[in-house]
């Protein structure tokens, strides 16, 4: 790069401010743009999943498991034409014939089953559905007849959102003690330092087993799994306070840390005004990172049987119930939901990436 | 040159070994073969199958669970009697021929004459005795015991001679013969260890494989925990083929552990196994390729393997206190009716078993050809009767669809399933899905094999569990399940007196069908129990997996059962070169 041009650059800079520099530096980051993109995307196509979906998550279509990817034509004798599909009857186990004689056509905002959005209002729009009872399935349908595209988007509602429980508690908790005990330092942070290797300390695997023990088995399995995932996160912020209170003691020796103590400033005012925004990068880049930790947990705990539980769908779940060779070889878009974590959680430590880049450019 | 130090060692080992074989031969001669009827064929070769788990004790009298036994029962030790693999019928073993008195009191078995144990010692009544005794010592754990007891009383044995041993029964009991399954131990090897009260620790997986002695086909030669167990033929067995050589003609047996079926599947692929048990899920991908390739798969049948449905109608279950109106659902005829009319048979086999597999309805298993009474009460799927028999036993539906009872409570109910069964918790979910649509709520909850079974067994807390038993052939094996006081009565264990009049009038026909000889008689007795099972409905019957092997062309004189898988008449199986 020509120094010339070097030159102009930093000039641009200088004129506007650190916190819009730093959200220019990222823009101009276009790897990490777009997984921001694919993320945003993810999250919007989860959250309006009972519109976005023909179907509920645990509809099933009996005679039509193991039911390969719906083809969807746009076009006929006559050239293009509005989407529709044929119908398809079992021939044998896990066939399927294509019944060529009638065209089934979507019907676009159509209405449907009920559901409520959010929780703030219920509607019966969904975005598309088939004339007639003729199941759609975009993605192929599962071991019981259940719609996969469905369920991915519903899965996701568990799958991306669970993280951001855990890194809100996790975070609370590890700023404020971790501040705390790096602040004021003394017999303080001995004490707490001391309990947070009592925390870390324990081996959460067994905790886990021990907790599917206990808890009622009449809790949905949502709600057990996020008490579980809470719990981990009580357990878990004790490495954050571990960081913070690093972080906290080698600022609180910075002049304007001083400074502010020589004008007077109560100790909350330090510590939240002037010292923690100093580790925001820090825990935004953390929580980038930690969030697909907790998809794979799921994943892995869905696995052993702790997770989301049939017939609610996760990520997890969906994708343990492909794992066997002959289902992978004949009925390969069981595999999907593997997909969709891996997109996810690649966007997510490429985001991850991107945000250290520009907001901590040390 | 390392190589070659190792097989000369080898070869030094061979060549003492069979000098102190040569030497120490005082082998009885053998004066009652059996001779097979199947075509002769070629003697050497090297079996190779699979094996799920490690065994936990090569002891088969203390083995309780079936990785231990199925390494060495009926392969290693034999029994006085033994089942057919083909018609499940008793035939003679060790024993070559039994007397049952005019009584049914006293049983006498005549031993085959001239067997040896594979460390070339004679088998004789002392063995026999020798078994039972350590069968009725208190101090040790065996499943063998229990079974054997008949009002309260071990049968008393003794020995007539070196070849007659007798059985006196306080009273007639027409399953004991079953019960002559227990494996025969040799005395010259174990006697000293349990005078010194530690057999309960002889001949655990650490024991030098050489010390373990059989009458059986194969002895022990090598075990590596997690890898494999490797066997040889005993070449003093008493089994002849058509020619009159000593069986079997498979020379070595590798058993390899592979920890999952998975593995299991993919070594037969690989071509480096002989046999193979394909599950549903796998059967198409094998059916396409058993066209191409050098291996047949053979469908058994219906397994003995059973899953159902129990209700609790324990009134002492401690949950009763907080909900009393959920064992007035279960109770109720109607309710489980509507259940069993909720059951999709049809959907169970396609979508749990992969489409290979067959309905049950009768509590004795669907291959049990002498018991099996096959026209119990059926329930076909049709949620309209179920909805009927809801209407009936005084349930409705409030407006938005939910089943509520009587007093206004809305049915709801928990399912409980051992975790990691991917077949029960796919029976599970249809279930459920079905017991949706009828307007109940369903918690579906697979949980840890151990929690689920002392909530069974002790704790009696739970609603409903999906669960499976292995059948036998003989139903009084199932005396603990059926009888009131049992144990396993699952529904409503140990019972002091029967709660109902049809608990109590089964176990009359037990006790009816224990003191019959006659089989055709026993199968009225025991048929009528399984109409009075399908009729009252404590449990509900799904579906069972069908037993599908896949077996290589090169292994010959097979006769694949549900009952006896491929191993069954391993001592007849050759491979062609």
């Amino acid at each position: 790069m020509p120094t010339e041009k070097l030159n102009k650059v930093d000039k641009d800079f200088k004129n506007i401010s650190p916190r819009k520099r730093k959200f220019q530096g990222f823009l101009k980051n276009s790897f990490a743009l777009s997984a921001a993109v694919i993320i945003i995307i993810l999250y919007i196509l989860s959250i309006f999943a009972p519109f976005i979906a023909p179907y509920e998550s645990t509809e099933v279509f009996k005679k039509h498991f193991y039911h390969p990817p719906t083809k969807i034509h746009f076009t006929d004798e006559d050239g293009l034409s509005a989407p529709y599909i044929y119908k398809t009857e079992a021939v044998g186990w896990g066939e399927y014939k294509v019944d060529q004689s009638q065209k089934y056509y979507l019907n676009f905002f159509s209405r449907g089953s009920e559901y409520s959005l959010l929780g703030l209002f219920s509607s019966d729009i969904h975005l598309f559905q088939t004339e007639g009872d003729i199941p759609i399935f975009l993605l192929g349908s599962d071991s019981f007849g259940r719609d996969i595209f469905t369920r991915i988007l519903f899965g996701g509602r568990v799958s991306l959102f669970i993280g951001f429980v855990a890194i809100i508690i996790t975070t609370i908790i590890g700023v404020i003690v971790g501040s705390i005990s790096g602040y004021y330092g003394g017999w303080i942070d001995n004490l707490i330092m001391r309990v947070v290797e009592v925390i870390m300390s324990i081996p959460s695997f067994y905790l886990l087993l021990a907790l599917a023990a206990v808890l009622p088995l009449d809790l949905s399995s949502a709600f057990r799994f996020f008490l579980i995932v809470s719990i981990l996160a009580f357990q878990g912020w004790a490495g954050m306070a571990r960081v913070i209170r690093g972080m906290v003691l080698s600022v609180k020796q910075e002049d304007y840390v001083a400074a502010a103590k020589a004008l007077g400033s109560g100790d909350r005012r330090i510590i939240f005004k002037h010292i923690l925004p100093y580790t925001t990068t820090y825990i935004i880049i953390r929580a980038t990172v930690a969030i697909p930790g907790y998809i794979i947990m799921e994943s892995g705990l869905s696995f052993i049987g702790l997770g989301i539980q049939e017939p609610s769908a996760s990520w997890g779940n969906m994708l343990s119930a492909a794992q066997n060779v002959s289902k992978i070889s004949s009925f390969p878009w069981l595999l999907l939901p593997g997909f969709f974590i891996f997109i996810t959680v690649l966007s997510y430590n490429i985001l991850g990436d991107g945000l250290r880049d520009a907001l901590d450019p040390k | 040159m390392e190589k070659f130090r190792v097989s000369a060692v080898l070869l030094i080992f061979i060549f003492i070994f069979s000098f102190i074989l040569s030497s120490s031969l005082t082998a009885a001669e053998l004066k009652d073969p059996w001779i097979s009827q199947k075509p002769q064929g070629k003697h050497g070769g090297t079996l190779i199958t699979t094996l799920l788990s490690d065994p936990k004790t090569f002891n088969p009298i203390i083995a309780a669970e079936t990785s231990s036994s199925g390494v060495v029962m009926g392969y290693i030790f034999e029994r006085l009697v033994t089942r057919n693999g083909v018609t499940t019928e008793i035939e003679p073993e060790l024993a070559k021929d039994w007397k049952i008195s005019e009584d049914g009191k006293t049983y006498t078995f005549y031993l085959r004459e001239g067997v040896n144990w594979s460390d070339g010692e004679e088998f004789t009544a002392d063995d026999v005795i020798f078994t039972f005794d350590l069968i009725k010592d208190e101090s040790i754990p065996t499943g063998s015991r229990d079974v054997m007891i008949i009002d309260g009383e071990f049968p008393q044995y003794k020995k007539i001679d070196k070849y007659t041993v007798e059985f006196k029964l306080p009273e007639p009991f027409a399953p004991f013969l079953n019960n002559m399954l227990a494996p025969i131990l040799p005395k010259h090897r174990l006697y000293k260890s349990w005078q010194q009260g530690k057999f309960n620790s002889s001949w655990g997986i650490n024991t030098d494989p050489a010390d373990i002695i059989g009458t059986g086909p194969y002895k022990m030669v090598d075990y590596k925990n997690g890898e494999r167990i490797v066997m040889q033929a005993n070449q003093n067995y008493w089994r002849l083929d058509p020619e009159g050589r000593s069986l079997p003609y498979i020379k070595n047996w590798v058993r390899i552990i592979t920890g999952s079926q998975e593995t299991e599947s993919l070594l037969f692929e690989k071509g480096e196994t002989h046999i193979l048990g394909v599950r549903g899920i796998d059967y198409k991908r094998f059916k396409e390729k058993s066209e191409e390739e050098d291996f047949d798969l053979i469908d058994g049948g219906p397994t003995f393997s059973t899953n159902f449905l129990v209700f609790n109608l324990n009134p002492r279950n401690p949950k009763l206190e907080e909900e009393p109106w959920k064992l007035e659902w279960f109770s109720s005829i109607h309710f489980r009716r509507a259940v069993a009319y909720s059951f999709d048979k049809n959907t169970m086999i396609d979508q749990a078993l992969a489409g290979q597999g067959s309905k049950q309805w009768s509590p004795i298993s669907t291959p049990n050809k002498i018991y099996l009474n096959e026209n119990v009460k059926k329930y076909p799927y049709n949620l309209e009767k179920a909805r009927e028999e809801l209407q009936k036993g005084g349930f409705s539906w409030n407006d938005a669809g939910e089943l509520i009872d009587k007093n206004g409570h809305r049915v709801e109910f928990n399912i409980l399933t051992n975790a990691g069964n991917d077949v029960r918790e796919a029976l599970m979910n249809i279930i459920s899905t079905e017991l949706r649509n009828l307007g109940m709520k369903i918690n579906a909850t697979p949980v840890d094999f151990n929690r689920m079974t002392s909530m069974l067994m002790s704790e009696w807390n739970f609603d409903t569990i999906l669960i499976g038993l292995t059948g036998g052939v003989e139903p009084h094996s199932g005396s603990n399940v059926w009888l009131s006081h049992g144990h396993l009565h699952m529904w409503n264990p140990r019972q002091e007196k029967p709660a109902t009049d049809w608990e109590a009038h089964i176990d009359e026909l037990f006790i009816k069908a224990a003191q019959t000889h006659e089989v055709e008689k026993r199968a009225e007795y025991y048929g009528e129990f399984q109409e009075i099972i399908a009729e009252k409905l404590p449990v509900i019957y799904t579906v069972v997996p069908n037993a599908i092997y896949a077996v290589r062309d090169s292994l010959k004189n097979t006769e694949v059962t549900a009952y006896g898988g491929v191993t069954w008449n391993i001592y007849e199986l050759y491979l062609e070169q």
